[in-house]
């Protein structure tokens, strides 16, 4: 069922036995868990089935520190979120992002891999993708073209990635929720105010408004905060008064720990001879399955490094591309996915000798990597206000000498490797020249994912959120989503999100 | 009977030019870097190599390849190139102009780089 929350009388007061903010990847998939479960579902929606300009401005804040995109344009603000215009790469997390490294400060989730497992194969399905299997032996049979460069296996690893169409939430799941008998999607309904209870041990309402000056209070047994992990961390923190450092923030850790991904061009690969990349390629038409260059386990150990991977992009196409950060600088997402757009096509029209039948030898070795836990890299509440009344977002974007150091020793290594295996040899971008610089460049994007804002722990000292995503010390208030990764894991965060948000779904249904 | 004991001499003459020439060619002579990178690459990573380490002469040079090649003279292609893989094993790596490069064959564009110099 679906209502427009301006067209309900002022002050209505909505009432469910589930409630969950935000209708994106995170609160459409638990919407959709609890699909004709006879249990009534509220789910909130800032904005509508479109664009509008004044709900996206809702989104809008400031960043220091590194250099990072407009928060404006990071997320849609429309029902289905984000996957409005995300690429639709997805790949699983690796047992390690969940381990405690000692060379990696407040690394370890109270969860592992195994764990999230039945939910990434339910991931797998809304996001109308392949079988859960990330083996590459899997989809070398599936393709025998798919051919890794000759290299020493104890130390590198293809990493595989399989591609959404990709899914648009928002019309692919659409008619479900309208029709659904339980599910009631209100559009045009913001969430302002978290209410606790006296004790502030529980949630007892929300305070949602729009910009027709109506306000709703919404009661349920159970809230998810499903709204990203910028705006999640923003509300929490934004509820103050009763909790004076805002809701689940009795430890100040509510907007620590903001994560990104480090992507940036990193290096060259340049090969003896020609060989058949297909494995590495990214094909725009069949959208088949790919692999990235990983170190493993042991080796990121023995280096004391983060998990990342490289990706191969022709080196006569990757010259032609503008750095994402550069590209993504409108605030309008629309104009800035249109740049991106532009930019991937007409790399690839300038110059096309890497359509050469004989293959290429020089490529462009793109890094994605996880960004380190540093509670210095945060979100706080900026002085000014949006047009409803909540404090503006403030991203403070912090790296660390081992993000450099990662990203810096992962190239060697790889370099090494090439070398060893006689397949041919990396040219380090010059940012990775100087061991002793620690400094980022700013060319290095992320890739519009926000983690670690409401970081998963056992312990309330550490983390906001306990293993099934539940607030320390609030009775009926989860979080769904990336902001409560601990680590950030060297993939992109969609498919892992949505599973780690059905598990919380799974959660709430049987406790 | 002079005459051909003259003769000896100068083809083992010709012989040992021939394989200095050669063995000099080889030791400037990255194999496997030279299909990726153009002569003047070579050269600059020749001499910024020379630059960064105070091997700039040409005999330590030779000396250091052969030496650490343990090479004979008539194996020194196939022996400079396990030398190089060798490096890329153990980790005996540099980083010169961004190029992650087997000490071997920085040493050889060295070389390389004082034979264009001269």
């Amino acid at each position: 069922m679906h209502l427009d929350a301006r067209e309900l009388d002022d002050n209505t007061v909505i009432e469910g036995d589930l409630c969950i903010v935000g209708a994106g990847a995170a609160g459409i998939s638990m919407a959709l868990d609890w699909n004709k479960s006879g249990k009534k579902v509220i789910l909130l929606e800032g904005g509508g089935f479109e664009y509008d300009s004044e709900i996206q401005d809702l989104y809008s804040g400031n960043s220091t520190g590194q250099k990072y995109y407009p928060l404006r344009s990071c997320r849609l603000h429309l029902f289905g979120g984000t996957t409005g215009h995300w690429g639709g790469m997805c790949a699983p997390f690796d047992p390690i992002d969940f381990k405690i490294r000692s060379w990696v400060p407040d690394s370890g989730w109270p969860i592992t891999l195994e764990d999230l497992v039945p939910f990434y194969t339910k991931a797998q399905n809304l996001f109308e993708l392949d079988a859960y299997n990330y083996e590459f032996q899997y989809w070398q049979e599936k393709y025998p073209g798919l051919t890794p460069f000759p290299l020493d296996k104890n130390i590198i690893w293809s990493k595989m990635w399989q591609f959404s169409p990709p899914t648009r939430f928002g019309k692919t799941y659409k008619e479900t929720i309208v029709k659904s008998p339980n599910i009631y999607l209100y559009t045009y309904a913001n969430l302002t105010k978290i209410i606790a209870n006296e004790e502030v041990r529980g949630i007892k309402q929300l305070i949602v408004k729009n910009h027709e000056g109506k306000t709703h209070k919404v009661r349920a047994k159970n809230f998810v905060l499903a709204c990203g992990a910028i705006q999640n961390a923003r509300m929490l923190l934004a509820s103050r008064g009763q909790a004076k450092k805002g809701i689940g923030n009795d430890r100040d850790l509510v907007g620590r720990y903001f994560m990104e991904h480090l992507e940036v061009k990193s290096a060259q690969l340049w090969l003896k001879k020609t060989f058949s990349t297909e494995l590495y390629t990214f094909d725009y038409s069949t959208r088949k399955p790919r692999a990235e260059l990983a170190l493993n386990e042991s080796i990121q150990e023995e280096a004391r490094i983060l998990n990342g991977s490289a990706s191969l992009t022709p080196l006569v196409i990757a010259k032609q591309q503008t750095p994402l950060i550069d590209v993504w600088s409108n605030k309008d997402p629309r104009k800035s996915y249109d740049r991106l757009v532009a930019n991937f096509r007409e790399s690839r029209e300038k110059n096309d000798t890497w359509k050469d039948e004989n293959g290429n030898r020089a490529f462009e070795l793109y890094t994605r990597m996880e960004q380190a836990p540093n509670p210095n890299s945060r979100i706080v509440l900026s002085a000014e206000r949006d047009a409803l009344g909540v404090p503006r977002p403030q991203l403070h974007w912090e790296l660390t000498e081992l993000d450099k150091y990662s990203i810096r020793k992962m190239y060697h290594i790889l370099g090494e490797q090439m070398g060893k295996a006689n397949v041919g040899r990396i040219k380090l971008e010059e940012f990775l020249w100087d061991e002793n610089d620690n400094s980022m460049p700013d060319q290095l994007g992320g890739g519009w994912h926000h983690m670690g804002t409401t970081r998963m722990s056992a312990d309330r000292n550490k983390g906001v959120v306990d293993a099934n995503c539940k607030v320390h010390g609030i009775s009926n208030l989860f979080i769904a989503g990336s902001g409560c990764f601990s680590t950030a894991g060297a993939p992109n965060p969609t498919l892992t999100l949505v599973a780690l948000s059905l598990r919380l779904s799974d959660y709430l249904k049987t406790s | 009977m002079l005459s051909l004991f003259g003769l000896f001499i100068s083809l083992v003459g010709i012989w040992y030019y021939k394989l200095k020439s050669a063995t000099g060619r080889d030791l400037r002579h990255p194999i496997d870097l030279a299909e990726i990178c153009d002569q003047n690459t070579l050269i600059n990573i020749g001499n910024t190599y020379r630059r960064l380490t105070d091997e700039n002469n040409k005999k330590h040079l030779e000396e250091l390849l052969l030496k650490d090649a343990e090479i004979h003279s008539s194996e020194i292609k196939i022996g400079l190139k396990t030398k190089v893989m060798e490096d890329f094993t153990t980790g005996n790596t540099i980083l010169i102009d961004g190029w992650l490069l087997s000490i071997t064959e920085a040493r050889q564009c060295a070389l390389l780089s004082i034979s264009v110099a001269k």
